[in-house]
């Protein structure tokens, strides 16, 4: 007997074990028993995914072809003295990493009847490791007693590997956006000290001419200038250091109210000279939240500047900003709503990339996210219709 | 100084900016009008009576590249110098070809003051 006469008496026998006939059926011909055993045996070896079938016990009985030709082993070949079946087929076809996991996953389903399904790393036939998803389940007789076990196996290393891909790269583009976010804010910060700077130098040279050309009062009015802008320079430098500080010591009681005020009026200047009408609508005997003053005051500049902005475009008659203060469920809500074009990604505007803006203030809405999250707060925005923006953040009361 | 002095316009919507860019030009001899907002310099007549613009470039509303096109079309051959205190702006303007009048904040007043000088002499040759 050569070695593929051999293997297939010994799968025909085995298919006789994997498939088991009713007793009862003892009227018909072994004949017919033979045709439909082929019949069973073609449909199982043709079946576009790997079978295979088991004692009660675990012991492998049955591997159909596919199994065969892809582990590269037949069913004889897990005989050993020493060894089961089962513990054979899984140190030969197992990842060693993987090996312990299915070992014991199956021990637990052999001895308990629950349904296997894991996914595991499995051996082809040319020593490649292959991500594959095996599963079983038992046949059971009519008094519930385990018959036998069947499984399937599907060789899914490909979408493994592009899953994998596909997550790799996810993680190379957050990495590099938030690289992107912190450049933009380099870049920020470097145009928020340069301006002063640009200033000063301007006004040193304007000084030493003045000086030259004997105008005293023109030489004292450029010295002024300077040191305004260099204190200018160095208020910039010391609110980036508080942004990234982000210092609890700073904080203190505060009326939200009368910092809404305050900015409100800062900015009384841009929004006349924009048309803008300011509706206020500020809650009443609202609670002090712990803030620091000079960090939410740098928010809300912002968020109106950047509601001011929006309505660019607004016809002068119709730009207005509304800015209400709630007390909401342990906190105090802050809206700054505008009639301005709307935004198209409500949550892009606070990517630090997709802020870019070409006005002196530059720090986005990223940082106001920022500032606010370090409060212990959140901001937002709301959707208010195709037009206009609403902005919203919360602010904890003090307990 | 006298009325026949080059008239700068300086354009850029940082006040402080304006102030001491105009300090500077005063200092050597020229004329300056400061506009906080870019389309001051197109109301009527404005354009006509500078002999040079110096303009920020990140400004809402009409930027500096915008303005500078405006004005090469309403009045071709009017010196326009760019400046930025970006220094990504910078780079993208420093790699084009021609190269054209651009200063990166802070600048030096006196090499600004010396490509004024160049570009006005030049325009009215």
């Amino acid at each position: 007997m050569d070695n593929a006469e051999a293997e297939a008496t010994s799968q025909m026998a085995e298919a006789s074990r994997w498939y088991r006939a009713p007793a009862h059926d003892v009227e018909v011909s072994e004949a017919v028993l033979r045709q439909r055993e082929q019949h069973l045996q073609l449909l199982v070896d043709t079946l576009p995914t790997m079978v295979w079938a088991a004692e009660p016990t675990g012991e492998p009985s049955y591997l159909n072809k596919r199994l065969i030709d892809y582990v590269g082993i037949v069913l004889n070949d897990l005989d050993a003295p020493d060894r089961s079946r089962l513990q054979m087929a899984i140190t030969s076809s197992v990842h060693p990493d993987d090996a312990a996991a299915v070992g014991q996953a199956l021990g637990h389903s052999f001895a308990t009847g629950a349904p296997f399904a894991m996914k595991y790393r499995q051996r082809r036939a040319d020593g490649v490791y292959r991500w594959t998803d095996g599963r079983a389940e038992p046949l059971r007789d009519a008094s519930g007693e385990i018959v036998q076990w069947y499984g399937v196996s599907f060789d899914i290393d490909d979408e493994v590997r592009s899953a994998e891909a596909l997550r790799r790269a996810h993680d190379k583009l957050a990495l590099s956006s938030q690289a992107a976010g912190l450049a933009e804010l380099a870049a920020s910060i470097a145009h928020e000290v340069n301006q002063p700077l640009a200033a000063i130098l301007a006004s040193a040279n304007a000084l030493e001419r003045w000086l030259m050309a004997g105008n005293p009062e023109r030489a004292l009015q450029s010295a002024r200038s300077i040191m305004r802008d260099a204190s200018a320079a160095a208020e910039v430098v010391a609110r980036i250091r508080a942004l990234f500080k982000g210092t609890a010591a700073a904080r203190q009681q505060h009326d939200l109210n009368s910092i809404v005020g305050e900015v409100a009026g800062l900015l009384q200047e841009d929004l006349q000279r924009w048309d803008i009408a300011v509706e206020l609508d500020l809650g009443r005997a609202l609670p002090a939240v712990t803030v620091d003053r000079v960090q939410i005051q740098q928010v809300l500049v912002n968020l109106l500047r950047n509601g001011i902005e929006a309505m660019e475009k607004t016809p002068r008659g119709r730009r207005a900003i509304g800015i209400s203060t709630r007390q909401v469920a342990g906190a105090v809500e802050v809206e700054i709503r505008d009639t301005g074009s709307g935004v198209d990604a409500p949550e892009r505007i606070f990517d630090p990339f997709y802020s870019t803006k070409s006005d002196g203030m530059g720090m986005g809405l990223a940082i106001c996210r920022s500032i606010i999250e370090a409060h212990g707060g959140k901001l937002w925005t709301k959707a208010t219709g195709p037009e206009g923006t609403s902005l919203v953040f919360t602010l904890p009361i003090v307990s | 100084m006298t009325d026949l002095s080059p008239l700068i316009a300086v354009v850029d919507d940082d006040q402080r900016l304006l102030e001491s860019l105009e300090n500077l030009l005063e200092s050597a001899g020229y004329r300056a009008i400061t506009l906080s907002r870019p389309e001051l310099l197109f109301e009527p007549g404005r354009l006509q009576s500078v002999d040079c613009v110096i303009t920020d470039i990140s400004m809402p509303g009409i930027d500096g590249f915008e303005l500078r096109d405006r004005v090469i079309a309403a009045r071709p051959g009017l010196p326009v110098i760019l400046m930025s205190g970006r220094h990504e702006i910078a780079e993208q303007i420093r790699a084009r070809t021609p190269p054209e009048p651009f200063f990166r904040k802070p600048f030096d007043g006196r090499a600004l003051l010396d490509t004024i000088e160049r570009l006005i002499a030049s325009s009215r040759a």
